[in-house]
């Protein structure tokens, strides 16, 4: 398996483990109390921070894991960590591309949320649900690029 | 999904001729990722123009012998 092929897979295993437990929690508080009494803002500041630090671990991750082979002797073609080629690059950008349509219509929703009144709580989960759908988008079209052919 | 290029190409053969080269090691040759010169190989993945050429300079024949393009 391609060495970016297992970095997406550890990102979105990770992103389904770190979203699927939080959303399960959070559906849990919803259907025990009014959504206004819900302490969303606190959850929220440490589900964004584990979201940005996810993205760099990843890409750090990645970055470090590459030099140390390189300081290793190891080239591109040792399959084993490198640099990305034009090709890896090519599948990264059309990946981010992907991620930002799935922003998009995340913002237009919640933009169409603020003007019907919808609480905060509503406005903020569905921008955090863009951006994560967006990180896994990219994984799921990285996992698609590498298996298929690109 | 993915648009299926209509250039063929020759490394392999070319591989062959070359002492049987490895994947492997025309890719450190060109310096892409062996999986870059299996997509290649494959006709999966069109390089650029700057590593079609590198491919070829590897080889040390012209770029049409290695990639080939039907005439329309």
């Amino acid at each position: 398996m391609a060495f970016r092929e297992q970095g997406a897979w550890v990102t979105l295993l990770a992103m389904i483990a770190v979203y699927g437990w939080y959303f399960l929690d959070l559906m849990g508080a919803v259907n025990s109390q009014p959504v206004a009494e819900i302490d969303y803002q606190a959850r929220l500041y440490i589900m964004v921070g584990v979201l940005v630090a996810l993205i760099i671990v990843g890409q750090v991750g990645i970055g470090i894991y590459a030099a140390s082979s390189v300081e290793k002797g190891l080239e591109l073609a040792d399959d084993i960590a490198s640099e990305a080629d034009e090709r890896d690059k090519a599948i990264s950008t059309r990946g981010d591309a992907l991620g930002g349509y799935v922003v998009a219509i995340g913002a237009v929703a919640a933009m169409f949320e603020v003007m019907a009144g919808w609480q905060g709580f509503w406005v903020a989960h569905t921008l955090l649900v863009a951006l994560v759908l967006s990180e896994m988008a990219k994984s799921v079209w990285m996992l698609i690029a590498y298996r298929r052919g690109f | 999904m993915v648009k299926p290029t209509r250039i063929t190409n020759a490394i392999r053969q070319l591989r062959f001729a070359a002492d049987e080269m490895t994947q492997a090691e025309l890719a450190r040759r060109v310096g892409v990722t062996r999986q870059t010169i299996l997509a290649i190989e494959q006709g999966k993945y069109s390089p650029s123009l700057e590593v079609a050429f590198r491919i070829a300079a590897t080889f040390k024949v012209p770029l049409e012998q290695v990639f080939q393009y039907p005439n329309v």
